[in-house]
């Protein structure tokens, strides 16, 4: 059985206005200490679960959407979990519960009489988990348990070529090496474990099926369109000419549209209360600056409202649901989009289909996360984003929008929600480190001999 | 749009840095009585120089957010300044963005973070005089404090000075030749560099490497006085200013590289630590040993075919400040050119304080044994975006302890190590063909004193400030 990982969000309206809010807090501010705290983070215990990878708390304030219906203030608690999704309910719902109760007691519709704590708090997630549209991993297959475990073997071998002492030959030296860990893990057959397994297998066998059908869906479409055109086209017949016009005729056509449609997106943001003035946003831009840069690991939580327009809101899932085919069966290697940095990221639309929440864990700082974004992946943000209002204007879609990196990125932060905690099992691995220790300990697992193959692993060392 | 330059709106230090003025003198400054400011504004506004222009004398003046508010500006044009800009360099996210934590903390600097609102350390403005010797410097510096309207400010002199530049070049004060690659502007003298890069990197109110203007501060059409300033572009011809004074440990430097190696294995590792010979010469070209002294040590290399760093260490102060074509992660030279030209900052520093004993030779630096303190650089850049340029090198890049994928390096000449929250003391790897050789744990050669983020601007600016009274 492959190791699997998962999202979970629960969204769930806050009971009890300001007062409930305040309560929030008073019960949040202590955790917060308490995961901030010094001391080596290996050796603390885990927050919640030690299956969870990330775990946080937003609350969304109270806000007006384009509609100009008042929503009100919203809980949203996201984990990026081992396992299925049944076992990390349960788990929460029984080991969590110290922690969670108090907390989502303050949230309308939970039910403290629907049975014992745990029944009642499981009911509770389950009737508030959104349903995710996307979901990226930038480590696959590794558990918590296993990527702090190749953390120590790595931190181990490396200590054992500084300490020095070690034989010349480099058979040798790596089996010296792999005694030496052994034993610190604890004796024999700590390192017979099998290796990782491939990093696709996990999701192309839950959702194998899906992916039949998106691919080819996509290529069937992709094929149809394009080629067809361009062939129909490039045809001496006298078809050639009026397609070639009313190609050109519907693109203006649909331009013409997206022109219109950005001014209403501009008129819906104007509308609803996300547009800060100067001073609010000073103190918004000084909340979300709080959190950060506080390891080498941050976090990222956007929420923005899609237009109204059908088309828009139908166009916007295609893109994400495109996305999430892209990010299981694609990029699997750490990349999403070429973009190194993102140990987990997904989409998801809340509110009835009203609004989008983006949710990322990432390496290194906010400035490099969005540059890298905007640098390789600027027309798949334009595609997401550019259905929501406020976002800076696009032409045909997937040009204009986030290539404007200096707006893009003032729309970005101002969509963003400060989190009242936020929890890494693993706060200073990058997803580099993740893959890098992966491949240390592997090696010491397969107990390599060949000469090329020893030397690629000293090398990494 | 036009690229070329109004050169004679700029200030002059933005387009020559003044090689062949070997003195320095750095004031900062305490405004007063905003009236009595801005009379001394328009005295210093007909000494400042700009233009590209080579003079024998030079005065140059930037302000801080706070400065420009003792004198008066609008409310609205202060807004719209960049964010970094704004907050000022101490403020309590920045620390973390910097590095200024630990030793580096704001509450240890010598200048630039008081606590509270009114403390002396705050900054109002910096001048900035260059003059053929540090005598002729701090006499011209002097002066300043004679101007009508210098009774109600404040002047301290920064450090003292203490020029390492000979016969025209720059040198600091671990021994190396300093400042070779700066990058030339589009529009100016020295474009005719093949990485010249577009104005607006540095300049406010330009195009710039991604084809739009630069952010630059404004003010309403017909608000008081926009008639001066073209557009109501408040920041035109301007840039901002980055100024970090950063002591220099040079025999705690010395001394470690010395540890049971002989001198040429000292200074070979110092070179993979900075990334260039002490004469100036990049490692990816020579990386056997210091080629004979040239007066070009030469900007036109990269390390692409050095992916592996077996030349220059991934990790060395100049490849982790400017990547050139390899910046880890991406793939391709074109596309790294393509990020790296939009990071790039025009470095201005200087030193201060008197050399060791023996400066710059390292065996006689370290015998010399002279206590470590009132020395160092001045570091001063220019760039238009305070965020995207100088902070994202000095935190993506030099203090970045996974950069390059790896586990626990960050700069090994400057970065700050007294940072539990950033992984404590780090490491400096160095690939060499048998493998890996790893410096562990690097004492900390360089320390924060004091610092601001400034606002240098064009002369139509400099005189709208001054009339604000």
């Amino acid at each position: 059985m492959v190791p699997n990982q998962s999202t979970l969000t629960v969204i769930a309206p806050i009971q009890g206005g300001r007062h409930a809010i305040r309560e929030l807090g008073r019960l949040f501010a202590p955790l917060r200490a308490q995961l901030l705290q010094g001391g080596p983070w290996d050796e603390r215990a885990p927050f919640l679960l030690e299956t969870v990878h990330f775990a946080r708390f937003v609350i969304l304030e109270p806000a007006r959407g384009p509609d100009g219906i008042e929503r009100p203030a919203c809980l949203l608690f996201s984990t990026q979990y081992d396992g299925s999704q049944d076992d990390h309910l349960d788990a929460l719902a029984t080991q969590a519960a110290p922690v969670l109760l108090p907390i989502f007691r303050h949230c309308a519709g939970f039910d403290a009489w629907a049975g014992p704590p745990p029944v009642a708090l499981r009911r509770f997630l389950r009737r508030h988990a959104v349903r995710t549209q996307a979901f990226y991993i930038g480590a696959r297959g590794r558990t918590v348990g296993r990527i702090r475990e190749e953390a120590k073997i790595y931190v181990m071998a490396r200590a054992c070529v500084e300490a020095g002492g070690l034989p010349a030959d480099l058979a040798a030296r790596y089996r010296e090496i792999r005694k030496r860990v052994e034993e610190q893990l604890g004796g024999p057959g700590a390192l017979d474990q099998p290796a990782s397994p491939g990093s696709i297998q996990g999701r192309l066998e839950q959702h194998r099926q899906r992916a039949i059908v998106g691919f080819t869906a996509y290529a069937v479409a992709g094929v149809a369109l394009f080629f067809g055109a361009l062939v129909e086209i490039g045809r001496t017949s006298w078809l050639g000419f009026p397609v070639l016009l009313a190609l050109v005729a519907v693109i203006a056509w649909l331009r013409v549209l997206e022109g219109q449609d950005a001014d209403a997106l501009a008129v819906e943001e104007a509308a609803g209360s996300n547009a800060l003035d100067s001073r609010g946003q000073e103190r918004h831009e000084a909340r979300l600056a709080a959190h950060e840069d506080r390891w080498q690991q941050n976090q990222l939580t956007a929420v923005t409202f899609l237009g109204t327009s059908p088309l828009r809101r139908w166009l916007q899932r295609l893109v994400v649901w495109g996305i999430d085919l892209r990010a299981a069966y694609w990029n699997t290697q750490g990349l999403l989009h070429g973009v190194p940095s993102i140990h987990f990221a997904h989409w998801l639309v809340f509110d009835r289909g009203r609004r989008l929440l983006f949710v990322s864990n990432y390496d290194g700082s906010w400035a490099s996360y969005l540059d890298d974004f905007v640098q390789h992946a600027a027309k798949p943000l334009t595609a997401i984003w550019s259905h929501c209002s406020g976002f800076p204007r696009t032409r045909l879609l997937v040009f204009g929008g986030a290539t404007d990196g200096p707006r893009f990125k003032r729309y970005a932060r101002a969509h963003q929600v400060p989190p009242e905690l936020w929890y890494s099992a693993y706060p200073t691995l990058s997803v580099q480190d993740i893959q890098r220790n992966t491949e240390v300990a592997d090696g010491l697992r397969a107990s390599l001999v060949d000469p090329a193959e020893l030397r690629e692993w000293f090398a990494k060392l | 749009l036009g690229t070329s330059i109004e050169a004679d709106d700029v200030q002059t230090l933005i387009l020559n840095g003044y090689r062949h003025l070997e003195g320095a003198c750095f004031l900062r400054l305490r405004f007063g009585d905003p009236a009595r400011a801005c009379r001394f504004l328009s005295e210093l506004e007909d000494r400042v120089n700009t233009g590209d222009s080579n003079p024998d004398r030079a005065v140059h003046v930037a302000f801080t957010h706070r400065g420009l508010a003792a004198l008066g500006l609008d409310a609205e044009i202060l807004a719209s300044f960049s964010r970094p800009f704004r907050e000022g360099m101490s403020r309590r996210h920045r620390r973390r963005v910097l590095g200024d934590v630990g030793e580096n903390d704001p509450r240890h600097w010598d200048w630039g973070y008081s606590p509270g609102s009114e403390g002396p350390g705050w900054v109002d403005a910096l001048v900035l005089v260059y003059a053929t010797t540090d005598a002729g410097a701090t006499a011209a510096a002097q002066e300043m404090s004679d101007l009508p309207g210098a009774e109600s400010i404040r002047f301290d002199a920064l450090a003292t000075p203490g020029s390492l530049i000979r016969d025209g070049v720059p040198g600091e004060h671990f021994g190396f030749v300093d400042s070779i690659a700066n990058p030339a502007l589009r529009g100016t003298r020295s474009d005719a560099s093949a990485t010249a890069i577009a104005p607006g990197e540095i300049l406010l109110g330009y195009p710039n490497e991604a084809g739009l203007l630069s952010e630059s501060p404004h003010m309403m059409a017909g608000a008081g006085g926009s008639g001066s300033l073209p557009r109501g572009d408040f920041g035109r011809n301007g840039s901002y200013l980055v100024v970090r004074q950063l002591e220099q440990r040079v025999g705690a430097f010395w001394s470690y590289l010395f540890q049971g190696r002989e001198r040429a294995e000292a200074v070979r590792l110092a070179a993979k630590m900075v990334g260039r010979w002490p004469n100036g010469a990049p490692l990816a070209r020579w990386p056997e040993r210091e080629p004979p002294a040239r007066r070009d040590q030469g900007d036109d290399f990269g390390y692409a075919s050095d992916p592996d760093g077996l030349r220059c260490p991934i990790g060395a102060h100049v490849r982790r400040a400017n990547p050139r074509d390899s910046v880890p992660l991406v793939d391709g030279a074109e596309a790294s050119l393509r990020i790296t030209r939009r990071r790039r900052i025009l470095r201005r520093g200087r030193s201060y304080g008197a050399a060791v004993p023996g400066w710059p030779d390292p065996a006689k630096m370290r015998a010399a044994n002279a206590p470590d303190g009132g020395r160092g650089m001045h570091f001063l850049c220019f760039n238009a975006n305070i965020e995207s340029q100088f902070e994202f090198i000095q935190q993506s890049w030099l203090n970045a302890r996974k950069f390059a994928g790896m586990a626990n390096d960050a700069d090994p000449l400057v970065a700050n190590r007294d940072w539990p929250a950033n992984g404590g003391p780090n490491d400096f790897t160095i690939p060499e063909r048998g493998g890996l050789h790893r410096l562990r744990m690097l004492p900390q050669f360089v320390r924060m004193r004091g610092g601001a983020y400034c606002f240098m601007p064009g002369r139509r600016t400099l005189r709208y400030l001054a009339r604000l009274r």
